[in-house]
C-alpha cells in the first residue's frame, strides 16, 4: 500500500485549476440560454395536446437518470499509528455507480470531476424520434376546429377534423458533476454532489388533416393537408439538484463490510428546464461489500427513495454488482441497478394520446473501467446501459470522470 | 319481474316463460330449443358447460304513470296512479287518483286508440305531468296538476305539486308548486313530461313562465333544489308563439334544451335551436349552424374532442326523404362536443329523434325509420346506434309494422308502429322506451315499457298494461296504457 505525506502547495493549485475549469466550462455552454424554461414548449407550441405533465416527467426522468457517481473514494486509507501515517487499504478500485462500505479515512479529502453525456430516444418502448398519437382514445381524438364547419366525403357535417400527429422530441442533457467527499471519522464519510447541467430540447414534426385512419372524417375527393408542427428549440443551463451524503460503516469483515447511507437532495435544480426534481429527497440506504484476495469487491446496495413533497412517488432503489481487479492499476466494474417506483412520478396525462405516465420499474447496466495512476488519482470510463423499456430511456450514458484523493495529513 | 294488474292477471310472468313462443319475453341471440340441443350434446364431453343466455336488461328503479281510459255512457274516466317497480320488490303505487269524471266526449278512449296515442299522450287528460327518478334510483319525483288537462278533472288545489316519493313508497313529500307550463304543446302533439335530474341527483330542471329579458311573460328553463325546494329561473326567454322544451343536464353545471325563442338574439326567425346554459345563467350558447361555411379550412389549433359531449338533433333545411312535405322538419342527430359540432346521421328524414348518449359515452342510440344498412327496407320505426364520431353503425331492433313506410310518424296512415322516448340508464346505459311494435307478439294493441341492453341483447318488457279493448268483460272499452315514465339517467 502506498501512502501520502502532506502537499499543501500540489493541494491549493489542483483546486483553482478545477474551479477554473468548471467556470470555462459554463461560459463554453450557456451560449443558447433564454428566459423561458423548457417545459414551456408544452404549454405553448404544443398547447391543446394536453401533454404537460409531460415536462414534469421529462423533469423527474432526466433528475433520476442522472449519473450520479459514487460517494465512495476508489482510494481508501487507514491511519497506521505505528507509523503515523495513513496507509492504503486496498489498492481495488471502487465502483462508479453504486457504493462500497468502506469509507475513505479519517481526513481524506476525495475531490471528484464527471462528466456525462444523457441522450433520451424513448419512452415506454416507442421512440421519441418518431411518436404518433393514437387515432381515437376512449371516443375522444385529437382534433384541429374548422371554424364554419366542412362537409364531409359522406355528407355529414363537422366543425373539427381528427389529426394524425407525428411528433419527434430530443431531450439531451451534459453534467458536469464536482464532487467532495470527506472522512470525518474512520468510520464515518460526508460527500456533497452539486451537477452543473446543459439541457436542450427540441420539438418538430408533421400533422396530417383529416386523420387517415378514421375514414369517417374523409373529405370530398379525399382530399387532405400535411402541416409542419414549427420547429422549437430551446437550451438551459444551471445548477442540478444538491446532493449531501452521509456513509457509517458498522461493521468490517464480519463477514462483510456493512455501512448504513443516507442521502438529502435538495431542489435546487429548475424543474422546468429538466435540472431538478422539484422536490426534497431522503435516500436511507444499506450498503454490503467485502473485498476478497485484493482482487474482487462484490457490492450490495438496497434503499428507498422517499420524495418528501408526495411520498407516493418515492421509490425502493437497489445496486448489485462488483469490482474486479484486471491488472495492477485496472479494475473493471459491472454493476445492475434497479428503480422500482410506487407510482408514477409525475402527473397523469388525462387523454395519453401519445404515452402515458405510469410507475416505472427501470433497470440499467453500469459497466466501468477505472485506472489508478500519480498513486492517490483515478481516472474512469463508464457505460450505462439500459435493461427494459420503462420510463425515458437513452441508448447508453457515456460518463468520463476524474478523481484525486488529499490525503491526510494536508 | 311481474306486475298483479288490477284485474288480478299474471300476465309479465306469462310473457317471460311461455314455452311455445321463440324469443318470448326475453330476446335471446339464440332460439331457447337451440341452447337445449347444445345442452344435450355438451353434456357427454368436457365440463357439460353452455354458453348463458344473454340475461334480460333490467332498470333498478322504473317509475311510471298509468292511465286507464274506459268509455262509460256519457262520455269517458280516467283513472291514473304513479307505479314504482324495482326488480326483486313488490311494486309500489303511489297517489292514485282514483276515477275521474266523466268527461263529455262519448267514445273518447276509442278515438284516442285508433289515433295511435301513445301512454305518455295521455297527460294531455289527466293529473300527473313530468315525472323523474334520481340517478341512483331512491327518489321519484312527480308533478300532479290537473290545470292543462283538456277535460276538466277537479284535481283539489292540495293535491297539486311537484312531489318527492322514495322508491319504496316512504317519505313522500312536497317540494313546490307545479309548473305553470304543460309539458306538451299542440294539444300534446309533441310531449316533453320528463324532469331532467342533474348527476349528482341534486336538481331537476324543467319548462316553466316566468318573466322574460323585457318583463313579459314567456316559457322559460327553470331549477329546483330537490334538498331545498328553491325554484330558480335560469333564463330570460323572450315570449316564443312555438316551443322550448326538452332541459337535459350534460353535467352538473351545464343545461342545453331546444326553443324557438331567439335565445340569442340571432335566430328572430322562430328557427328551432340548440341552447346551452349554465345553471346560473351565465354562458349561454347557441352552437353553429350545421351549414358549412363556404372556403373554411382547418385552424392549426391543437385540441382534444369529447370533453363535454352531448347528443342533439339540428333541423336542416330541405324536404325530407320520407316525403312529407308538412309537419316536422328534416331532423338529424348530432354531437355537441363543448365549441363543435359533429353530425352523426344523414337520415334526412323528419321522424328521427331521442338521441341518448350511452352510459360509457361511446356511443348514441336514436330513434329513426332510415335504411342506411339495408336492413329496414320497410322504413319502420326503430332503434339505431352509432359511435360518437360517425362510426360502427347498428341497427338495435328489428320491428315490423303494418303500416310499412309510415315510419315513426304517429299522424301519418297508415299507421305503423313506434317506438317513443328512448332513453339510457346513467348506471349501465340500459336503453328504455316505449313501444306499441308488440315484439313478443302478445297481442296487445298498445304500447308498452321496455328495456335493452346498449348493444340491442336483453330486450325486456317491463310493463304489462291491457292496451285498448274495445268490449272487455268489466265494462265499456277500456284504454290502458303507460306513460309518461322515468328511470335513473332518463334525462340528463
Amino acid at each position: 500500500m502506498g501512502s501520502r505525506t502532506r502537499d499543501g502547495g500540489v493541494t491549493g493549485q489542483c483546486v483553482r485549476v478545477t474551479i477554473r475549469a468548471g467556470m470555462l466550462w459554463l461560459l463554453l455552454i450557456s451560449g443558447a440560454a433564454e428566459a423561458r424554461s423548457l417545459s414551456s414548449v408544452f404549454s405553448n407550441e404544443l398547447r391543446g395536446l394536453e401533454i404537460e405533465p409531460l415536462g414534469q416527467a421529462l423533469a423527474n426522468s432526466v433528475a433520476h437518470t442522472y449519473p450520479v457517481a459514487s460517494a465512495s473514494s476508489s482510494v481508501t486509507y487507514v491511519y497506521n499509528p505505528a507509523t503515523e501515517t495513513f496507509d492504503r487499504k486496498t489498492r481495488l478500485l471502487g465502483p462508479i455507480i453504486g457504493e462500497r462500505a468502506e469509507t475513505i479515512g479519517k481526513g481524506q479529502l476525495n475531490a471528484g470531476l464527471n462528466y456525462s453525456y444523457v441522450r433520451f430516444t424513448s419512452i415506454n418502448g416507442q421512440n421519441l424520434s418518431d411518436l404518433e398519437n393514437v387515432p381515437v382514445l376512449n371516443g375522444r381524438v385529437v382534433s384541429y376546429p374548422v371554424p364554419g364547419g366542412v362537409r364531409l366525403k359522406d355528407g355529414r357535417f363537422s366543425t373539427f377534423l381528427p389529426i394524425q400527429v407525428n411528433a419527434h422530441i430530443d431531450v439531451e442533457a451534459q453534467l458536469l458533476t464536482p464532487s467532495l467527499t470527506y472522512g470525518i471519522t474512520p468510520d464515518l464519510d460526508v460527500n456533497v454532489t452539486l451537477p452543473l447541467i446543459r439541457t436542450f430540447l427540441g420539438v418538430h414534426g408533421t400533422t396530417v388533416v383529416p386523420d387517415p385512419r378514421l375514414p369517417q372524417f374523409a373529405l370530398p375527393n379525399d382530399a387532405s393537408t400535411t402541416y409542419n408542427i414549427p420547429p422549437v428549440s430551446d437550451t438551459a443551463v444551471g445548477v442540478g439538484d444538491l446532493l449531501l451524503r452521509g456513509k457509517w460503516n458498522l461493521l468490517r469483515e464480519s463477514p462483510v463490510d456493512l455501512a448504513a447511507g443516507l442521502a438529502v437532495s435538495f431542489p435546487t435544480g429548475d424543474q422546468d428546464d429538466f435540472a431538478g426534481t422539484g422536490s426534497y429527497h431522503l435516500k436511507p440506504a444499506l450498503i454490503l461489500s467485502r473485498v476478497f484476495a485484493e482482487r474482487f469487491e462484490p457490492l450490495l446496495n438496497v434503499g428507498v427513495e422517499i420524495d418528501a413533497n408526495d411520498v407516493d412517488r418515492s421509490a425502493f432503489t437497489w445496486a448489485i454488482g462488483g469490482s474486479a481487479q484486471i491488472y495492477g492499476p485496472l479494475t473493471g466494474i459491472l454493476v445492475f441497478l434497479g428503480r422500482n417506483e410506487f407510482a408514477a412520478q409525475s402527473d397523469s396525462i388525462e387523454a395519453p394520446f401519445f404515452f402515458p405516465i405510469n410507475a416505472n420499474n427501470v433497470y440499467d447496466a453500469s459497466v466501468a473501467f477505472r485506472y489508478l495512476f500519480l498513486d492517490s488519482a483515478v481516472i474512469s470510463f463508464s457505460f450505462i446501459v439500459p435493461l427494459g423499456d420503462d420510463g425515458l430511456r437513452t441508448d447508453f450514458i457515456p460518463t468520463v470522470g476524474v478523481e484525486y484523493v488529499f490525503a491526510a495529513p494536508w | 319481474m311481474a306486475i298483479l294488474t288490477s284485474t288480478g292477471k299474471n300476465a309479465v310472468l306469462s310473457v317471460v316463460t311461455a314455452p311455445m313462443r321463440p324469443n318470448i319475453g326475453v330476446q335471446r341471440r339464440r332460439p331457447i330449443g337451440f341452447a337445449l340441443v347444445w345442452m344435450v350434446l355438451l353434456g357427454g364431453c368436457g365440463d357439460g358447460s353452455t354458453t348463458p343466455a344473454t340475461a334480460p336488461a333490467q332498470v333498478r328503479t322504473l317509475a311510471y304513470v298509468r292511465t286507464v281510459c274506459r268509455d262509460v255512457a256519457d262520455g269517458f274516466t280516467v283513472e291514473q296512479d304513479l307505479r314504482i317497480q324495482r326488480p326483486g320488490h313488490a311494486p309500489v303505487i303511489v297517489a292514485p287518483t282514483g276515477v275521474l269524471g266523466p268527461i263529455p266526449r262519448p267514445g273518447g278512449c276509442t278515438y284516442a286508440a285508433s289515433n295511435h296515442t301513445v301512454g305518455v299522450d295521455l297527460i294531455v287528460v289527466g293529473a300527473f305531468q313530468r315525472l323523474g327518478v334520481s340517478p341512483d334510483g331512491k327518489t321519484v319525483i312527480f308533478e300532479v296538476s290537473g290545470d292543462f288537462s283538456l277535460a276538466p278533472l277537479g284535481v283539489p288545489e292540495t293535491a297539486k305539486g311537484i312531489f318527492a316519493v322514495e322508491a319504496d313508497g316512504t317519505r313522500l313529500r312536497r317540494l313546490g308548486p307545479p309548473s305553470g307550463e304543460p309539458p306538451f304543446f299542440n294539444a300534446g302533439q309533441a310531449s316533453f313530461p320528463t324532469f331532467a335530474i342533474s348527476p349528482n341527483g341534486h336538481t331537476i330542471a324543467f319548462t316553466d313562465r316566468g318573466p322574460g329579458i323585457t318583463g313579459e311573460d314567456a316559457i322559460q328553463i327553470v331549477t329546483l333544489d330537490i334538498a331545498t325546494g328553491r325554484r330558480t329561473q335560469v333564463t330570460r326567454l323572450p315570449p316564443t308563439p312555438t316551443e322550448t322544451r326538452s332541459p337535459g343536464f350534460i353535467d352538473n353545471s351545464t343545461l342545453h334544451f331546444r326553443t324557438s325563442a331567439n335565445a340569442d338574439g340571432l335566430h328572430p326567425d322562430g328557427t328551432v335551436v340548440n341552447v346551452i346554459v349554465n345553471v346560473d345563467g351565465t354562458g349561454l350558447r347557441v352552437p353553429s349552424n350545421p351549414v358549412p361555411l363556404p372556403g373554411a379550412k382547418p385552424v392549426e389549433i391543437f385540441s382534444i374532442s369529447g370533453s363535454q359531449v352531448s347528443p342533439a338533433l339540428f333541423e336542416l333545411p330541405g324536404i325530407p326523404r320520407n316525403g312529407h312535405e308538412e309537419g316536422e322538419p328534416i331532423q338529424d342527430v348530432f354531437l355537441l362536443d363543448g365549441e363543435h359540432v359533429l353530425q352523426l346521421t344523414d337520415f334526412r328524414r323528419n321522424d328521427t329523434y331521442d338521441p341518448v348518449l350511452s352510459g360509457s359515452g361511446d356511443s348514441i342510440a336514436f330513434v329513426g325509420a332510415g335504411d342506411p344498412l339495408g336492413s329496414n327496407p320497410d322504413n319502420n320505426c326503430q332503434i339505431f346506434s352509432i359511435d360518437r364520431l360517425g362510426g360502427h353503425f347498428r341497427q338495435l331492433t328489428s320491428f315490423r309494422s303494418p303500416g310499412a313506410g309510415s315510419g315513426c310518424l304517429i299522424n301519418v296512415f297508415p299507421l305503423g308502429c313506434i317506438a317513443h322516448f328512448l332513453g339510457s340508464t346513467q348506471e349501465d346505459g340500459t336503453l328504455v322506451f316505449y313501444s306499441d311494435c308488440d315484439p313478443f307478439g302478445t297481442g296487445v294493441q298498445g304500447g308498452q315499457i321496455f328495456a335493452m341492453d346498449p348493444d340491442g341483447s336483453g330486450l325486456h318488457q317491463l310493463t304489462n298494461t291491457r292496451g285498448f279493448e274495445p268490449a272487455p268483460a268489466d265494462g265499456g272499452a277500456l284504454l290502458e296504457l303507460p306513460g309518461p315514465f322515468a328511470y335513473p339517467g332518463s334525462v340528463r
